[in-house]
C-alpha cells in the first residue's frame, strides 16, 4: 500500500444556513481502501459526501481537506469531478429533456480532455456505454431516456454506477447506493463497483445498513452519529452495529 | 410613429381592394365590423402587455407584399420534412414552383379558394368565422375582410391522410415593408384523420407584417395533429389567430415551437361543442434581444365530458419581453369537464420581462381543473449534478436550458419536424451570449 493518503479530512467542521451539521470529522483514506462511513438518519452522511464534491450550500467552517496532496476546498466542483472524485447521489435529480446519452458523453469528455486524454468519437463511446449498460443490466434504451427521467429508484442508482464506471475516478463516494434497491439490484450494483477495485482506488461507501457490505467487503468502518465520528473498526464493526443497533453507540 | 387611428386608417385601404371571391360572404361582414373596431392599445386588456409598436412605426399596411422569391434559397428552407404534401406560400401568395400537392388537390383534399366548386364553396361559407367571431379582434377582421385567396383542406368521411400536409408561410421582403395576409380552413369530416404542419418561416431580413388565420373544425370522431413552427426572422412582425370548433368524440392536438420577433401574437381558441373531445396545446416560446412574443389561449368548454391539457413553456432571456395568458372556461352545463393548463418558464435575465396569467373560470360543479404558471432560473441542485460529473457551469446552464426547452420539442410527433426544430433552436441559441457552448454538443 502506498504511503500517501488519497485523501485526508482532518477536524472538519461544516454547516447549512449557520447550523453545524459536521462536527470535526477527521478521515484518511489511502490508495485501494475500501471505508464504510455508517450512520443513523441525520447524522451527516449526506453532508460529508456533498461538502466533499463542493456543493455550495454547505459552508466549511474549518479544518482541512487534502485530495491527492491538494487542497480540496481551492478546487470548483467540476475540477474536482476531473481530478477524480465521483460521488453517487443518494437522491440523483432528473434532467428532462437532457437525454442520458448526452449528458454521459458531456461528461466524459470533460473529464477525458482533463486527463490528457482523446475524446471519445460519437460510435465508440456508444458502444462504451451499452457495454456498461449490460453489465449494470440496464436497457440500451435507457441511454436515450431524459437523464433520470421517470426512472425507477434502482434504475437511478445504477445509471450513477453506469457514470463512474464511466468516468474511472480515482474516489468514489457512494451515499446510500443500496437504499431502494431490491436484493438482486443490489448484487448488481454491487458487482459494479467491484469491478472498478483495485489497487489505486480508493473507495468510500455510505450506507445505513450493513447489508451492502455483505457484497462491498470494507477495510474499515467508521460511524457516524451528530457529525461525529464516533467509532471506527474493522468490518466486524458493521455486523455488531447490526445486531446491537445505533442506539449502542450513542 | 402613427397613432392607433392612422393605423386603422392604412389598413382600412387594404379592405376597399375588390375581391375575385364574389361568391364568398364573409369579407363584407368582417369590412362592417372592421368599420366599427378601435385598434387594441395599452388600455384593451387583452393587449395590455402587447403595444403595437411595430406597427405604429412602420407601413406595413401601405402595400401588400411581392410574392417574389429566391427559388433555391426558399427550397432549402421549406425542403427538409420529406415525404409530405406541400403548399409554399410566399407573403401569403401560393408559390406553385415551391409546392407539391397535386395527390391531394386531385383528391379534392386540398383547394384554393379560387378553385373551389359548389359544394366547397357552401362549405367555406358554411364553416369560415364560424370558430371566431372576427368581431373579437380587430386583426382577425382585417384578415376576412381582406380575403383573396385561401385554403380549404377538407377530409372526407372516414379520410386518413397517409403523408403529413405541410403548409409553409415564407416571408421576405429587402425594401418596402409590406403586408402579407393568409388563411386556411381545415375541415375534417366525421371520422377523418389528418397530420398538418405549419412552417412560418422567413428568408433574411424581413420587414413584413404578417396576418394568419387557421380554422379548424372536427366533425365527430375526427383527429387532427397539428404541429406550428413559427421561426421567422427577429425583424418580422406576426399576429396569428388559430381557431377550433370540436364536434362529438374528436380530437386536436397541437404541439408550437414559436420564436419571439420585432411584434408576435398568437391567439388560439378552442370551442368544445361535442361530448367526449379531447385537446391537447404543448408549446414552447423563445425570445431573446428586444423580441417580443405574446400567446393568449382560450379554451371555451361549453359541453359535458370533454378534457383538456395545455402545457406552455416559455423561455425569455436579454431583454426581451413575454406573455402568457391562458384561460379555461368551464360553462354551466360542460359538468364531468377535466382541464389542466401550465405554464413553465425560464426567466434567464434581469432585463427580461415574462408577464404570465393563468385563468380558470368555472360555472360547473362536478369537474377536474387545474392551472398553473411558474418562474424560475436554472436549479442549483440541477448544475451541481452536471458540475460534480466534470461539466464546466457554462455547459451545464446551457445544456439546462437545451433540456428545458427540448422536453416540449421532443414530444412533436414526427422525427423530421424535430430535427428541423433541433436545428433552428441551435441556430437561436447561438447568438445568447451565455449559451454559445450549446449548439455544439448535439
Ligand atoms: N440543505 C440543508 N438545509 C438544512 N438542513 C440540512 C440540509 N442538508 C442537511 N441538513 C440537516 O443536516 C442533518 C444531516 O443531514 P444528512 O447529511 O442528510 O444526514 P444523513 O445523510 O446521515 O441522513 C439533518 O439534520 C438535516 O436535516
Ligand atoms: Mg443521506
Amino acid at each position: 500500500m502506498s504511503k500517501t493518503p488519497l485523501l485526508e479530512v482532518k477536524d472538519l467542521v461544516a454547516a447549512v444556513d449557520g447550523k453545524t451539521i459536521l462536527n470535526g470529522i477527521s478521515l484518511t483514506v489511502y490508495p485501494g481502501e475500501v471505508h464504510a462511513i455508517m450512520g443513523p438518519n441525520g447524522s451527516g452522511k449526506s453532508t460529508l459526501s456533498n461538502v466533499l464534491a463542493g456543493r455550495e450550500d454547505y459552508e466549511v467552517v474549518s479544518g482541512s481537506v487534502t485530495f491527492k496532496g491538494n487542497n480540496l476546498f481551492e478546487l470548483e466542483p467540476e475540477e474536482r469531478a476531473r481530478e477524480g472524485i465521483f460521488l453517487a447521489f443518494q437522491y440523483p435529480v432528473e434532467i428532462p429533456g437532457v437525454s442520458n446519452m448526452q449528458f454521459l458523453k458531456a461528461s466524459v469528455d470533460a473529464v477525458r480532455k482533463h486527463r490528457g486524454l482523446e475524446e471519445l468519437d460519437a460510435p465508440t463511446f456508444m458502444k462504451l456505454a451499452r457495454e456498461h449498460c449490460k453489465e449494470l443490466k440496464l436497457k440500451p434504451e435507457f441511454l436515450k431516456r431524459g437523464v433520470n427521467e421517470g426512472f425507477s429508484g434502482g434504475e437511478k442508482k445504477r445509471n450513477e454506477i453506469l457514470q463512474m464506471a464511466l468516468l474511472e475516478p480515482s474516489l468514489a463516494l457512494l451515499d446510500e447506493t443500496d437504499s431502494g434497491l431490491d436484493i438482486d439490484a443490489l448484487q448488481v450494483a454491487a458487482e459494479g463497483v467491484n469491478a472498478l477495485r483495485n489497487e489505486e482506488r480508493g473507495l468510500i461507501v455510505v450506507t445505513h445498513y450493513q447489508r451492502l457490505l455483505n457484497y462491498i467487503v470494507p477495510d474499515y468502518v467508521h460511524v457516524l452519529a451528530d457529525g461525529k465520528i464516533v467509532k471506527s473498526g474493522g468490518r466486524e464493526l458493521a455486523l455488531e452495529l447490526e445486531e446491537k443497533g445505533y442506539s449502542w453507540i450513542q | 410613429m402613427m397613432t392607433p387611428n392612422e393605423l386603422k386608417q392604412q389598413a382600412q385601404q387594404r379592405l376597399q381592394q375588390q375581391t375575385s371571391l364574389e361568391w364568398l360572404s364573409l369579407p363584407a361582414k368582417a369590412q362592417a365590423t372592421f368599420a366599427e373596431l378601435d385598434m387594441p392599445t395599452r388600455k384593451t386588456e387583452a393587449w395590455k402587455y402587447t403595444p403595437l409598436t411595430a406597427l405604429l412605426n412602420n407601413t406595413y399596411l401601405e402595400q401588400t407584399a411581392e410574392g417574389a422569391v429566391d427559388e433555391s434559397a426558399a427550397a432549402d428552407r421549406v425542403g427538409q420534412l420529406g415525404d409530405v404534401s406541400r403548399l409554399v406560400f410566399v407573403n401569403g401568395r401560393l408559390h406553385p414552383n415551391l409546392s407539391s400537392y397535386s395527390d391531394l388537390e386531385n383528391q379534392g383534399v386540398i383547394t384554393l379558394f379560387s378553385n373551389a366548386n359548389d359544394a366547397q364553396r357552401e362549405l367555406i361559407n358554411a364553416e369560415l368565422g364560424t370558430a371566431f367571431e372576427p368581431q373579437q379582434h380587430v386583426f382577425a377582421a382585417l384578415n376576412y375582410g381582406s380575403i383573396d385567396e385561401g385554403v380549404l383542406i377538407q377530409a372526407p368521411t372516414d379520410f386518413k391522410v397517409q403523408q403529413p400536409i405541410q403548409l409553409v408561410y415564407l416571408s421576405t421582403s429587402e425594401g418596402q415593408s409590406a403586408l402579407a395576409q393568409s388563411r386556411v380552413l381545415v375541415y375534417g369530416a366525421a371520422g377523418s384523420s389528418l397530420e398538418l404542419i405549419e412552417q412560418y418561416d422567413s428568408l433574411g431580413d424581413t420587414n413584413v407584417f404578417h396576418n394568419h388565420m387557421t380554422e379548424i373544425s372536427l366533425q365527430a370522431n375526427a383527429r387532427l395533429t397539428h404541429m406550428r413552427l413559427q421561426m421567422e426572422h427577429e425583424s418580422l412582425s406576426h399576429v396569428n389567430g388559430l381557431h377550433v370548433k370540436l364536434a362529438d368524440g374528436s380530437h386536436y392536438e397541437q404541439h408550437a415551437l414559436a420564436f419571439g420577433s420585432a411584434l408576435k401574437r398568437n391567439d388560439i381558441n378552442v370551442n368544445f361543442n361535442g361530448s367526449n373531445a379531447y385537446c391537447r396545446l404543448n408549446g414552447v416560446f423563445l425570445s431573446k434581444h428586444k423580441q417580443h412574443i405574446d400567446n393568449h389561449l382560450n379554451l371555451e368548454h361549453g359541453v359535458p365530458h370533454c378534457n383538456s391539457d395545455t402545457v406552455y413553456k416559455g423561455f425569455i432571456t436579454d431583454s426581451s419581453r413575454a406573455v402568457f395568458n391562458g384561460r379555461i372556461h368551464i360553462h354551466k352545463h360542460a359538468q364531468k369537464t377535466e382541464a389542466h393548463l401550465n405554464n413553465k418558464n425560464l426567466l434567464l435575465s434581469k432585463q427580461a420581462e415574462l408577464d404570465t396569467k393563468p385563468e380558470l373560470e368555472i360555472y360547473a360543479d362536478d369537474v377536474k381543473c387545474s392551472h398553473g404558471a411558474s418562474i424560475g432560473k436554472l436549479d442549483d441542485k440541477s448544475l451541481f449534478y452536471f458540475q460534480s460529473r466534470g461539466i464546466d457551469r457554462a455547459t451545464a446552464e446551457a445544456m439546462l436550458c437545451l433540456g428545458f426547452v427540448n422536453e416540449m420539442v421532443e414530444q412533436f410527433p414526427n422525427e423530421a419536424v424535430i430535427d428541423l426544430a433541433r436545428q433552428r433552436l441551435a441556430e437561436f441559441f447561438n447568438d445568447v451570449d451565455k449559451l454559445n457552448h450549446l449548439w455544439t454538443l448535439e
